[in-house]
């Protein structure tokens, strides 16, 4: 047995998790090989200290901090455009079900077509339009509409993305944000003329539907931290878009 | 207090009743500021955390899911915040000595001070995606199944990350001549 499987199987014991032949295996081990016994010194009294690190108590002043904070924040009744966490079947009615499904097929397509095609994702089948090959650690992007209908700007920050959406006129995309490993979070949606009638998250996405004219801020978080996210922009229910966001400066 | 307590407080607050989050404060102020100091070292940014946390949360609350636990959803956020503020900075020596004490005994807190003064030193030497999986498990006593939830990686990913964090703080204790 080697030191890696020893450590492993000792915490696995302090864990509750060692399965019985795992435990006749490190038992039978310890038996005849006393040298680790330093090891299983070690791993039960870190286990047992790390159990007695008691709760940080808060300064006194994280309270007042919190209670100004949030007397000058904005309600959470003040935003009627989002609709609670759903999934996707649930948050979008039916008419909308074939677009996200050839939206989905596109993007598998897009795979099938360029197997881990590394920071770029090649072409989006549905429409055939290139696609950004920019390095995946590129922490912003930016989408220009055809017809100057506008813009989509994406930035990042280890693991924090703020996507801003300039609508010039009347028009409708989905802006969907979409982690390639991880989970990816919807923080909240700010809309300064354009309306946002559908938001749907997903434990692996983020879609929102905005309509023009006007502008609107997404903002998500993606659990980890390296993990690159897609940005896909579709217009009016075509596939317009897509572009790797990398972790940025990480700050 | 339950799942149900807080989805009463956060209906009263969607209904305009700002003071019913000063409640679901009360409640996790403590859990959420002790992982945010453990995650970075740092009262301040801990604070930090913290506060954007509780900010976050009351603004997006009409985005809450309740057939989720409130406290899985805010202790995410927190975790989160906690992780990009140490994201772009250098690994910490230390832990920040000015903490208030833990509520324990005198005699217990001798007892163990200093091996509880390593073991808080070793943690700070952990780069944060380790440290975070300690602070986890063995502090918060989540699950496999709930660290990766909560981190967004699978559970296997947690395991190997676990196994890791944890041989780096043994050895660390070892190098510096405190074998436990």
């Amino acid at each position: 047995m080697n030191n890696d499987r020893l450590e492993a199987l000792l915490w696995a014991r302090v864990d509750g998790t060692i399965e019985a032949e795992e435990l006749a295996e490190l038992e039978a081990h310890l038996a005849e090989h006393p040298e680790p016994r330093e090891i299983e010194r070690q791993i039960t009294t870190i286990a047992e200290e790390l159990g007695h690190l008691d709760e940080v108590k808060p300064p006194p002043r994280l309270r007042v901090r919190i209670d100004g904070a949030l007397a000058t924040a904005t309600p959470p009744t003040a935003h009627p455009t989002a609709a609670p966490r759903s999934h996707l079947t649930a948050a979008w009615p039916r008419r909308w079900l074939p677009l996200a499904a050839s939206i989905l097929i596109g993007i598998a397509i897009g795979y099938l077509v360029h197997p881990g095609a590394g920071g770029s994702i090649g072409r989006l089948a549905a429409t055939g339009s290139m696609l950004n090959h920019a390095a995946p650690d590129a922490g912003r992007v930016e989408i220009q509409l055809a017809a100057d209908a506008g813009s989509v700007v994406a930035s990042r920050a280890g693991a924090d993305v703020v996507v801003h959406v300039m609508l010039s006129r009347e028009i409708e995309i989905d802006v969907t944000l979409l982690g390639t490993g991880g989970e990816v979070s919807f923080t909240g949606l700010e809309s300064a003329g354009a309306s946002a009638t559908e938001i749907s998250t997903q434990r692996d996405r983020v879609k929102v539907h905005l309509r023009g004219p006007g502008a609107a801020t997404l903002s998500a978080t993606a659990a980890e931290l390296g993990d690159p996210l897609r940005l896909v922009v579709s217009v009016e229910g075509a596939p317009a878009e897509e572009r790797w966001i990398g972790p940025g400066d990480g700050s | 207090m339950t799942r149900d307590d807080d989805t009463m407080l956060i209906e009263a607050c969607l209904r305009g009743d700002r003071h019913a989050f000063d409640k679901l404060v009360d409640r996790y102020e403590g859990p959420l500021f002790s992982a945010a100091y453990r995650i970075t070292g740092s009262v301040e940014d801990a604070m930090d955390a913290t506060q954007n946390a509780f900010l976050n949360a009351y603004e997006k609350l009409h985005t809450f899911d309740p057939g989720y636990r409130f406290f899985s959803w805010i202790y995410r956020i927190g975790v989160n915040q906690a992780l990009n503020l140490v994201s772009g900075r250098k690994p910490e020596t230390a832990l920040d000595n000015d903490v208030p004490a833990p509520a324990r005994g005198p005699a217990e807190i001798f007892d163990s001070t200093e091996a509880r003064a390593h073991l808080e030193q070793a943690l700070g030497e952990l780069e944060p995606l380790y440290r975070v999986a300690i602070v986890l498990k063995h502090l918060e006593g989540l699950s496999y199944r709930e660290i990766g939830d909560l981190l967004g990686i699978p559970e296997k990913t947690v395991k190997s990350r676990l196994f890791t964090a944890r041989q780096r703080l043994r050895i660390i204790l070892s190098e510096r001549g405190f074998a436990p």
